[in-house]
């Protein structure tokens, strides 16, 4: 499928800003998964844009305004070709304790996403939960996906409820939040149990093209979480939508957590306050359809 | 004071060898100190303390009492005296640390093969926060990740030097060891005789070395700045020491900015390119959008320089990670796997607590450890648990065995003691030695050395100003003369005043003479009629507490509005003096003046500091207390008043006698003309043309009102002076605006800014904008203008006088208006005060900026 992606993020100052560094990550990644055919990131006011890629490979673009402006816009425009995924947790007939073992070899590259990170501790709570819904004796591919059902069914979706500062012990105990809670609820639940779990910024198709199964996750940028597989690739699911990662997503990047991937990280002076609005589009370009 | 002369035990022989020179050295020192009367001794430890304080500074971290450095002894005369082949010893066992820490740092940020040979348990890496993920491949940072560290040194029972600690990210406090050899020096010059030191004088410039070799600019010099964090360091007088030394500006986050990927330094001068940056904080907060988001020091984008490789930065982007002390406990694997070497300097075994067994053996024995976090730093982060009480010993245990790897273990030390000689006496003490590495291989011979108790864990902090000991290193013959590449040929070089500072030096100017206005005015005002009660001389003086409202920032009715004022008569003097929550306060005002000062302590003289701190102490301790009758009484018979303002005249007296009058003088007298020329057409507007609500209300000025309005301004004297007679509105207007010998008229208040820009920049003429020397020239242009005459229309019922005593007492509805433009000239000061040499918002802008090249 091919997408086109609009993703905008503006910001208005109560108050002219000056000397404001911004990074971006925001350009979806080239992958085995999906062709980026065209990007471009559009910023107002006029500022220079400085690309390199970061620790995990995923495209920063950093702009610097020093002089006064009242707001930032930025405007991210992409065109991606996703491809079908193949199920590949399926068919995988190990336990969670057998998975865990055959990490070791890896244990050093894959450290990184075993560890707690700061949106995803590993607290008391996480490890009595984790211990819960992944039994080292159950099957790794039926835990996986079970623990993304239970997710699904335990949390409600409600935006506004939860913010990038809420801790995930606040979310466990409101049962809401948004994609990116219950991706770092995930993660930190996988990574208890021993299985390495990284988190996908991205987006998503919300509507299917005619009617039907309308997805949740497009307001704003989505967030998934990839799980490392014994077999040695990362598998994508979607708590969110209890689903794994299909053609209708699209990575932006990946890292330990939000942290390592904010769509926009950036420190200015001067105003008090500041008025944030992001609006993402992602369209179908081709009328190809899902058959099923 | 007593001084004990040694007894036997002090001519015990040091552990390190009896016959060793410095030995003998130690020996003929203290023989020295002990064939001293008691009243030379006495005489030298107080000329120490003198010589301390009048550095303005004292050695060492701030924050603590006098009294309690005065506790730990005070000055110390005896130096640590190390042997020539000793200290070779240590020189090349510190130098294949720092070669061996610089390429694990290389390795690390780069191929990580270290790891992959399983030389070094990676976990200690990845776990370690200072391990910076955005330090990784920089391309900016290739072969040199370490131009200044510095290793603690400590002597073991048998005489051996051990490294018990490195500082590879940031390190501190070799200035200490130049002040204390400069005091030693003085005080007791005799101690030298003899003797071939090492000298230390030339470690600034040997930092400044280094730093050019990092950075080869050619035909030319790098530009360097220093990066601190500001005076909440408690290193910080080192930092501006070593950047006084070096010739460098000594900046904070805000001083800087990046642009187009470069670094630049705001001065009053405009935007500087800045080549090199030598850090003095930890790398998590040098760029908030990278790393520690909440970190205020920083620099945004600073990273950005580093990646384009427009900028580097001593010691390198992350090096701080080899500071972690479960890394030191693979040391010698470290050594061995870069350079087949074994280390030629041994550590304390350090036992790592992520080891189930190692983890029981400190718990069973925990009186002979002393338990240290892994990374983090400070005496917060180390513990001696033997005295430690059951209960928080259990609990600590829990914290550790949630996190075991973040802990390690140490043995507690038995050191080798050396000789301390201060006024409380003589004592054998254990001794830490700093010794600081330059680059990659040399070992600066200005060290630092400091005693405490000998179960101190004193390791990773100087803890105590006074316990600071010289140290000398003997020179065995024959030693190379040491070269000076940096500053040998060059003329001192005046820096440019950063942007910051000059906006602290404008604050202070302002809130000084804001003060001063306000006790001036409240004076006058105090003794008058309440505005609220009905009475004919009440509603006569009403302009009066008009104009002590508004230079105030108040509204100008703000005493007339019933219901609305805030405020009793009887509470007057106390709001205006001494309430803290009144932002118009004199007290407010003294405590932004002190606040401002406080952060930039280095650029003015201790003298002018010491009147400003007196002043603020003095009004805040009767602000403080509850309003005794005492606090009553000064108020009311305006003694206090009296007081605050003779100490602001010697606070300008200290300002312009101890002051260097350069940039930063200049930025004090801007601020303080500023100010006064607003405080003076405000109150002249109250009182001869006040406005509420935007309506004029004028009415013929009494002389009464006249006389106290020129007795609120100082002007009485100035008056009498020129007239010889009553007062008339017309001349007094005439003199506050127009006069050019008063020195509170407008006229020469703006006569001044313009002296004071001359004399900073000239003029730095920019494209299609308004200068601020232009501006005041506009000023002082519609100032001179201004014909009273028209103004104050010759009233013809009274012919019979002259000149302008046929003037009316009543100015025309023109005058208000034209106050009120003065006054919004005035504040436009500010922007264009701030736009060109603040936050020089004239150099970026939109358009042209991204149209040319980079401007470098």
């Amino acid at each position: 499928m091919t997408f086109n992606i609009v993703h905008t993020t503006a910001y208005e100052y109560s108050a002219p800003a000056i000397e404001s560094f911004t990074e971006l990550r925001v350009r979806p990644r080239q992958s085995n998964r999906q062709t980026v055919h065209h990007h471009v990131t559009e910023v107002t006011p006029r500022a220079a844009l400085e690309e390199f890629a970061d620790y995990y490979d995923n495209v920063v673009e950093c702009l610097s305004v020093p002089y006064r402006h009242k707001c930032l816009t930025v405007t991210s425009r992409s065109t991606v070709e996703t491809l079908p995924h193949k199920d590949a947790l399926s068919g995988l007939d190990l336990t969670v304790s057998e998975a865990v073992r055959l990490y070791w070899p890896q244990r050093r590259e894959l450290f990184d996403f075993l560890m707690p990170s700061i949106h995803a501790p590993i607290t008391p709570e996480i490890e009595a939960m984790s211990k819960q819904q992944l039994p080292s004796s159950g099957s790794f591919c039926d835990m996986v996906k079970g623990l993304s059902s239970y997710i699904y069914e335990t949390f409600t979706y409600m935006p506004g409820v939860t913010d990038i500062r809420t801790p995930l012990s606040d979310v466990l105990r409101k049962r809401q939040g948004v994609c990116q809670d219950f991706a770092h609820l995930m993660i930190a639940l996988l990574r208890a149990a021993g299985l390495p779990a990284r988190y996908v910024s991205g987006y998503i198709e919300t509507d299917s093209v005619r009617g039907g199964s309308g997805l949740v996750g497009a307001t704003a940028s989505h967030a998934w979480v990839e799980v490392y597989m014994p077999s040695g690739v990362w598998v994508g699911i979607d708590p969110t939508n209890d689903m794994l990662e299909g053609e209708r997503h699209v990575q932006i990047g990946i890292g330990r957590d939000y942290h390592d991937v904010p769509p926009l990280r950036g420190v200015f002076k001067g105003a008090k306050r500041q008025q944030l609005s992001v609006m993402v589009t992602v369209s179908r370009t081709t009328g190809e359809m899902v058959t099923d | 004071m007593s001084v004990t002369t040694f007894s036997s035990t002090q001519s015990q022989r040091q552990s390190q060898g009896g016959d060793s020179p410095s030995a003998a050295v130690s020996l003929q020192i203290q023989k020295t100190l002990g064939a001293m009367p008691l009243e030379q001794l006495d005489r030298i430890f107080s000329l120490a303390e003198e010589l301390r304080e009048e550095e303005g500074v004292d050695l060492g971290p701030r924050d603590q009492s006098q009294q309690e450095r005065r506790s730990g002894g005070g000055f110390d005369l005896m130096p640590l005296v190390i042997d020539g082949e000793q200290w070779a010893r240590i020189e090349a066992g510190l130098a294949q640390r720092v070669r061996v820490w610089n390429l694990f740092l290389r390795d690390i940020y780069s191929g990580q093969e270290i790891l992959k040979a399983g030389v070094v348990p990676y976990e200690i890496v990845y776990a370690d926060p200072n391990f910076h993920r955005g330090c990784a491949r920089l391309p900016g940072v290739t072969a040199n990740y370490l131009q200044l560290t510095a290793f603690d040194l400590q002597q073991d029972h048998r005489g051996q030097w051990m490294v018990v600690e490195g500082h590879l990210g940031v390190a501190e406090g070799a200035n200490y060891a130049l002040k204390k050899r400069q005091i030693l020096r003085q005080v007791a010059p005799r101690l030298f005789d003899g003797l071939e030191i090492l000298p230390i004088e030339d470690f600034a410039a040997q930092v400044m070395d280094v730093l050019q070799e990092l950075v080869r600019i050619p035909d030319g010099r790098a530009r360097a700045v220093l990066l601190a964090q500001g005076s909440s360091d408690d290193y910080y007088l080192d930092h501006a020491a070593l950047a006084r030394q070096m010739g460098v500006s000594i900046v904070q986050g805000s001083d800087l900015v990046v642009l187009d990927s470069r670094l630049y330094l705001k001065t009053i001068a405009g935007v500087e390119s800045v080549d090199v940056v030598l850090r003095r904080l930890s790398t998590s907060l040098l760029d908030p959008v990278t790393f520690d988001p909440a970190s205020r020091f920083g620099v945004p984008g600073l990273l950005s320089c580093v990646r384009k490789g427009s900028l580097a930065v001593a010691n390198g982007l992350g090096s701080d990670l080899a500071n972690n002390r479960a890394l030191a406990a693979h040391l010698p694997a470290i050594v061995e796997y870069y350079s087949g070497e074994k280390p030629l300097l041994q550590s304390p075994h350090v036992f790592e607590l992520r080891d189930i067994d190692v983890r029981e053996e400190v718990a069973d024995n925990r009186d002979a450890y002393v338990i240290r976090h892994a990374w983090k730093r400070g005496p917060a982060h180390e513990w001696a648990v033997k005295h430690m009480p059951a209960h928080e010993w259990n609990r600590f245990w829990q914290q550790i065995e949630a996190a075991p790897s973040e802990y390690v273990a140490h043995k507690i030390p038995t050191q080798t003691q050396h000789p301390c000689w201060t006024s409380s006496g003589s004592r054998m003490q254990s001794t830490t030695l700093r010794a600081f590495a330059l680059g990659q291989d040399k070992i600066s011979p200005c060290a630092l050395a400091w005693t405490g108790a000998a179960s101190s864990l004193a390791t990773s902090a100087v803890q105590t100003a006074d316990r600071i000991k010289d140290v000398w290193i003997l020179r065995t013959s024959p030693v190379p003369s040491v070269v000076v590449h940096a500053q040998a040929e060059e003329a001192p070089k005046r820096l440019r005043l950063t942007s910051r500072v000059a906006e602290s030096l404008f604050w202070m100017g302002r809130y000084a003479e804001r003060a001063e206005v306000t006790t001036r005015i409240l004076r006058i005002v105090q003794m008058q009629a309440w505005p609220m009660s009905d009475s004919a001389t009440a509603r006569a003086r009403q302009p009066l507490w008009n104009a002590m409202a508004a230079t105030s920032g108040h509204i100008p009715d703000f005493f007339l509005r019933p219901g609305r004022n805030p405020i009793a008569h009887s509470e007057v003097p106390f709001y205006f003096l001494l309430d803290r929550k009144h932002a118009g306060s004199v007290l407010s005002c003294l405590s932004s003046c002190r606040q401002n000062a406080e952060n930039i302590r280095e650029h003015f003289p201790p003298e002018v500091w010491s009147v400003l701190n007196h002043l603020y102490l003095e009004v805040a301790l009767y602000a403080d207390q509850t309003p005794t009758d005492k606090v009553r009484m000064v108020l009311e018979d305006r003694s206090l008043h009296q007081d605050i303002i003779t100490q602001l005249d010697e606070l300008t007296g200290a300002l312009e006698k101890h002051m260097l009058h350069n940039d930063a003088w200049h930025f004090w007298q801007l601020g303080v003309y500023a100010e006064r020329s607003l405080m003076t057409i405000l109150t002249l507007k109250e009182v001869l043309a006040p406005e509420i609500d935007g309506v004029s209300k004028i009415s013929p000025v009494s002389s009464t009102n006249l006389e106290l309005l020129l007795q609120m301004l100082a002007g009485q004297y100035a008056y009498r002076s020129l007239y010889h007679a009553r007062p008339v509105a017309a001349r007094v207007a005439r003199l506050l605006l127009q006069d050019p010998e008063f020195p509170r008229s407008a006229l020469f208040c703006l006569e001044g800014m313009k002296r004071a820009l001359t004399a900073t920049l000239g003029e730095r003429p920019i494209k299609g904008s308004d200068t601020p020397l232009k501006h005041c020239a506009r000023v002082i242009m519609e100032l001179n203008f201004i014909d009273m005459a028209t103004y104050f229309p010759s009233a013809a019922e009274s012919p019979n006088v002259e000149g302008d005593d046929d003037l009316s007492d009543m100015p025309t509805s023109e005058f208000p208006q034209k106050l009120t433009e003065l006054t919004e000239l005035l504040l436009d000061f500010n922007v264009l005060i701030s736009d060109h040499y603040l936050d020089h918002q004239v150099v970026f802008r939109e358009p042209e900026l991204f149209d040319h090249a980079s401007p470098r």
